[in-house]
Parts: C-alpha cells; structure tokens; sequence
C-alpha cells in the first residue's frame, strides 16, 4: 500500500487543482479570494509532506512562508481592500462561468499532454506534481486575462504563483532560503503595491475596473 | 583591505533613499540626490577600474558576482542614472522646474528612484539566477509606483497594464528558472546543484537539452516581455510615455537592458551545450519581429514620448538579433550598441521632455518649426534626432553597422537582409518625424521662457557626449570591458 503521507500528497495536490478550477467559477470577489487562501494552505502543506516524505528540510520553511505569506496576509490585504474600497460584489467577466470551466478543463488536459512526456523529470519522485502545477499557472493566467476587476486581476496573479510554487516544491525540493524569502517579500510588496495603485483608481475613476483603463492604443 | 567595490555600488542608493527621505527642504532633497548620483557614479567606476585590472570581482561567498558583462550593464545604469536624477535636480527639484513637485512628494520620489538604481544593480551584481529574478521583479514593482507618479488617469493607466503584464511575464520566467534548476540537478545531482550562475556556465555542457529547451520558452517569454521584445511589448509604449521624463529616460536607457542582460546570461549557459541553437533562433525570431512591428509603428506614430518608446522597441530587437549572429563579433556588436542606445535614448527622452515644455506639447502633429521657434531646444532636438536615427558619425551608426557586418559574415545573408530592411524603414519614419519638428511654421506661440537648467543641461550633455563620442573612437579601457563582456557570453 502507498504511505500515507503519499496519499495525503495526492490529495493536496489535488486541492491545489481543483481550488484553481473553483476560482473560475466564482462570481463574489469575497469568495474568489476565500478560495485562494484554501489553494494557499493546500501549498503549504504540499511542501510539508514532500518535506517530510522525501526528507527535504528545506521546505519546512517554504510551507511556513506560504502559510504566513500566502494564506495569512495576502488574503487578509485583498479582504481589506474590497472593504474599504467597496469594491462592488460582481465579478464581471469577458468569459461566462461556464465557458470559465471547460477552459478550465482544457488548460488541464493541455498541460498534462505538453509536460507528462519530458523524460528527466520522470527521476524526480514527486515530478507526477508537475502537470497539475503548470495547469495551475495557465489557470491563474486566464483568470486574469479573462476578468475584468483590477482586484480579480491581482488574484489570477497570485494563483499563478500558486502554480509556480507548487513546480518548485515538486522538482526541486526547494531553492534555498535566501531565494525563498525574496520571493516571498517580493510578493507582499507586489500586494501592497497593487494596493496603492487600486486606492488611487478608486480616488480618480471612483470604481476599479480594469476595463475602464483603455485611453492608451497605438 | 581593499574596498569591497560590489557592496559599496549597493549601499549608496539605499543609503540615499534613508537620508532624503527625512530631508526638511527642497534645497537638501535636491543635494542628497545630487551626491548619490555621483557617489553612486563613482562606485561604478572603482569597481570597473578593478574589473579591468583583476578579472571577475566576487563578495560574499560568491553571492555577488562582477565579470565584464555585470560590469557593462553597471556602467549603463550608473551613466543613465547619472543623467537623469541630474535631470530631475532641475525639471522637478527646482522651485519653478517645468513639473515642481511638493517637498514630501519630491522625497518619496528621490526615494524611489533610488531604490529603482539599487534594484538594478543588484541585478549586474547577483550571482544566483533565482536572486536575479527577485531583483528584476523588484525594478517592476518599484518603476511601477515610478510610472504612476503623476496621479492622471492615462498614468495611472499605463502603470497598471506595466504591472499587471510585467509580473505576470516574470511568473512565467520563475517558472523557467525553476526548470533550468532541474535540468542542473539532473547534471549534477541534488546535493551539488545551485542555481548560481558561475556553476551553471562552468558545467553548461551537461545540461539536459530536452528540459532547457522548455525552461528557454518560458524564460524567453519571461524575460523577453520585461525587455520590451514583440509580441509582448504592448505595455512598453504606454509606460514609457506616460512616465515622468527622467523616469522615462531610465526605463528605456537602462531597465530594458537589464532583462536583455538577464537573457545574456541564460545565452552564455545555453551556448555552451553542443549543438543547442535554440537560443540563437528565439533571439532572432523576437529581434526580427520587434524591428518590424516597431518599424511600422513609428511610421504612424503621433506622440513624441511614444514614438521614443517604440524606437526602444526596435533596438532591442536589434541588440536580440545581433545575439542571434553570435560569435564574438555579432556579440561584440550587440553589446555595443547596447551602450550608445542606451546612451542616445536617454538623452532623446530628457530632450524630448525639454520639447515638449517649450512646444506645450507632446502631440508630433503639432510640434513644428522647432529651429525657427525655438533655436537652442531645435539644436538639440536635431542632435539628438540624428544621433537616435543612427546617422553617421554618431556611435549608433557605428553598432549597427558592425551588427550587419557580422550576420552578413556569418552567412545569415537572409536574417541580416531582412534586418536590413526593417532598419531603413524605422530610419526613415524618424528622420521623417524629426524634419517634421525641426522645419515647418510652428503651430502655436512656443514657451521661450521654459530654461533647461544647469543640472539638466549637464546632464544631456554627458549622454549626448558619449552618444557622439563613441562613434568616434572607443576608448581601450570601454573596448577591453566590450569585448570582455562578449568573451562571457560566447564562451
């Protein structure tokens, strides 16, 4: 039978997934940011089991920053953000929820026929993670083409992260703590920046739509 | 104990940052910014001279790391920041400078730029590719704040689409970065494996060429979106437009060259597995296609400031597709022109903001008649005009030619032929447009009592000077870091 710790894995993973694909679908930007501070700890506790499972000590301390990072403070700034700008609740959309979730589909099927067949990664234990990790950062890439909310555009960037993580934490057992905490600072400052940049819309446009920002062609 | 060079050009900018921003007058932010733009300057320069003198510079266990090739992008974005926070001294330091900016904004405005200059050189000087890539990042969210300064609805604009596409290209290249760390685990082993880079070139051959390919597509697309390289140039002409002018001037002169120089270092790995032309080819497909689009948009082109920026689009893609030549003569020829672009564009944005002030414009259609109207800021528009076409004597001229010269070499007759063609295009749309400006009845009253300033005269002049100088002749300390910088990359 499988450790346990294998199957726990699986099932992380598997929350990573579908967490991104349930982002797609969400029409309340409470619940869109809710679930990526799901998406966030089911990261972080990917990168504790493979720490565990494939003795890479290193990853403790990724699944502490995400935690801190990812699942803690980010979430928290974005709930304020929609607090205290009132942004309004509908998630406007090019793509119709449902047209969302068959190119959710087809971005997953993409990427595990793109990225299954490459053969040095099929040494690495855990590289069985990483089709799911590129579906994540496609899907993340689309939710932030396709919405039109500057806010829902910060968080498609955000679950692309998500992705990019989890490929690290399944090929390389993580990068070192010096690159870790830099990419962790690196995306609390884009958050607070984003901030910056969604309270001075509010102050001149008095909304935050993404879509509104079109004077500039040619 | 000799002064350690590397740590030094870092802690200037930062230092600044923590002393201007407790500045208590207009007059002290302004000297504050004046003494980190030379001390920071001079930094550069000791850290060259020992370049030149004892090879590669290291600090910190390897941490930091300085070859030629840092020590050419150190050197362009200390002459470029050396231009334009002299600039900045006079257009928006000064009491009565064409955009005074308010005391406390002033401050966080020196403070930025800073911090822009500091995450720069963190970029020349990082060894481990993970931590180049959180310093680029870096130079994205604080040029960000740098684009949006001026809180107008088309900045504001500009600085989130700069963002937004930014970041999302840069998530792209750390996922490249991660797949070129598995290619390196994969040589290596996991408990040899880092992502340094002096590891990654020294053993370059042993790469898996099957999982580099992949990490250069994501890479490419990463790094090349940052350098402003079609397809993914499209947030770059609204940027670099509705910038503050001396941000402008960085952006195009220097931050560009800072992801073209991270890309540089992925070709000095790549190149050295055998028989990997994959790079070459990426290099000249974006190159070639970032000189058309960009030719073709300069033909149609009615903004002053945007014409500038795509001008920026289609040296890039010259620089790219001189790397695509490879060999030590077409990356010679590259880094070349890395340097007079960098200089020429600079200027051209610091002059092209002093037009736009006196022509109380930056609408091409409308500025006209600039020598009759406007003598002194014509003269210098005409200069720089000239010197940006790439006319000879100006070193522009120079780089080009010798980046033609070396595809035609090689034998890439077709790529060089092509490139050819998109030059002349892009040549003549900006001798167009400069005819335009220079001659003709001007339109409206232009503003003859809009003074440039002994900073910001000083401060095109030294661009301006190196844009001529070095078409004239290349001095031997300049042409030994040249062709040191072509030697990392080509191996």
């Amino acid at each position: 039978m499988t450790p346990l710790p294998v199957q726990a894995l699986d099932i992380a993973a598997a929350v990573v997934l579908v967490t991104a694909w349930v982002s797609l679908l969400h029409r309340r930007i409470e619940a869109l940011v809710d679930t990526y501070a799901i998406q966030s700890a089911a990261v972080a506790l990917t990168a504790g089991l493979v720490a565990y499972e494939y003795r890479a000590p290193d990853l403790y301390l990724l699944a502490g920053l995400t935690v801190a990072v990812n699942v803690v403070a980010l979430p928290g700034l974005l709930r304020r953000v929609v607090r205290v700008l009132g942004v309004p609740r509908m998630v406007n959309m090019y793509a119709s929820v449902r047209e969302s979730a068959l190119i959710g589909l087809a971005l997953l099927l993409l990427s595990v026929w793109v990225v299954g067949p490459i053969a040095p990664f099929a040494e690495i234990p855990s590289a069985g993670l990483l089709p799911i990790a590129v579906a994540v950062v496609l899907i993340g890439f689309f939710l932030l083409v396709s919405r039109r909310k500057a806010i829902t555009q910060v968080v498609g960037l955000l679950v692309m992260n998500n992705g990019v993580f989890l490929a690290g934490i399944a090929l390389t057992y993580g990068l070192g703590l010096l690159v870790e905490l830099g990419l962790a600072a690196n995306l609390l400052v884009l958050a607070i920046v984003a901030r910056i940049f969604l309270q001075r819309m509010k102050e001149s446009f008095d909304h935050v739509d993404a879509d509104a920002l079109r004077a500039l062609e040619g | 104990m000799p002064i350690p060079w590397l740590l030094v050009v870092l802690i200037v900018p930062v230092a600044g940052a923590g002393v201007v921003a407790v500045a208590r007058s207009r007059r002290q932010a302004n000297a504050v910014a004046a003494a980190v733009a030379v001390s920071a300057a001079l930094a550069v320069a000791g850290l060259l001279q020992r370049l030149l003198l004892r090879g590669p510079q290291s600090y910190a266990g390897n941490f930091l790391y300085a070859d030629d090739l840092s020590g050419l992008l150190l050197l362009v974005v200390a002459l470029v920041g050396l231009a334009s926070l002299l600039y900045s001294l006079d257009y928006l330091g000064r009491p009565g400078g064409a955009h005074e900016l308010p005391l406390p904004r002033l401050r966080r405005y020196y403070a930025l730029v800073f911090l822009f200059l500091f995450s720069m050189y963190l970029v020349a000087e990082a060894n481990n590719l993970g931590v180049l890539w959180i310093a680029l990042e870096g130079t994205t969210l604080v040029s960000a704040l740098l684009v949006g300064y001026y809180h107008t609805r088309r900045a504001q604009e500009a600085s989130w689409k700069y963002l937004i596409l930014c970041s999302v290209g840069l998530a792209f290249a750390l996922f490249g970065t991660l797949l070129l760390y598995v290619a390196a685990v994969h040589a290596f082993g996991s408990g040899n494996a880092d992502l340094n880079w002096t590891r990654l070139v020294a053993s370059g051959a042993e790469l898996d060429p099957g999982v580099v390919r992949v990490a250069l597509v994501f890479l490419f697309v990463g790094y090349g979106t940052k350098a402003g390289l079609a397809p993914l140039h499209t947030w770059l002409p609204d940027a670099h437009s509705e910038a503050p002018t001396p941000v402008s001037a960085l952006l195009s002169g220097a931050l560009l060259n800072c992801a073209m120089y991270a890309l540089l270092r992925i070709d000095a790995i790549t190149v050295r597995i055998p028989d990997f032309t994959w790079t070459q080819w990426l290099f000249l497909l974006l190159g070639l296609l970032s000189v058309f689009l960009a030719a073709l948009f300069l033909v149609v082109q009615r903004d002053l400031k945007r014409l500038l920026a795509y001008s920026s689009v289609e040296n890039m893609g010259i620089i790219a597709v001189g790397l695509s030549f490879g060999g030590a003569a077409g990356i010679f020829a590259s880094l070349y022109h890395l340097l007079n672009h960098a200089a020429t564009k600079s200027a051209m944005f610091l002059i092209g903001g002093h037009v736009a002030v006196v022509a109380r414009t930056k609408s091409l259609p409308e500025i006209q008649g600039a020598l009759v109207a406007a003598p002194g800021t014509g003269l210098l528009l005409l200069f720089g005009g000239l010197a940006l076409a790439g006319v000879p004597p100006f070193s522009m001229f120079s780089s080009e030619f010798l980046i033609l010269s070396a595809g035609f070499a090689r034998g890439d007759s077709v790529a060089a032929g092509l490139l050819l063609l998109g030059l002349l295009v892009a040549f003549g749309a900006l001798l167009w447009h400069l005819s335009r400006m220079l001659l003709g009845d001007p339109h409206q009253p232009y503003d003859r009592s809009a003074r440039l300033g002994v900073a910001a005269s000083l401060g095109i002049g030294i661009v301006l000077a190196v844009a001529l100088g070095l078409g004239l002749l290349l001095p031997d300390p300049l042409s030994q870091l040249l062709h040191g910088a072509a030697r990392v990359v080509s191996g």
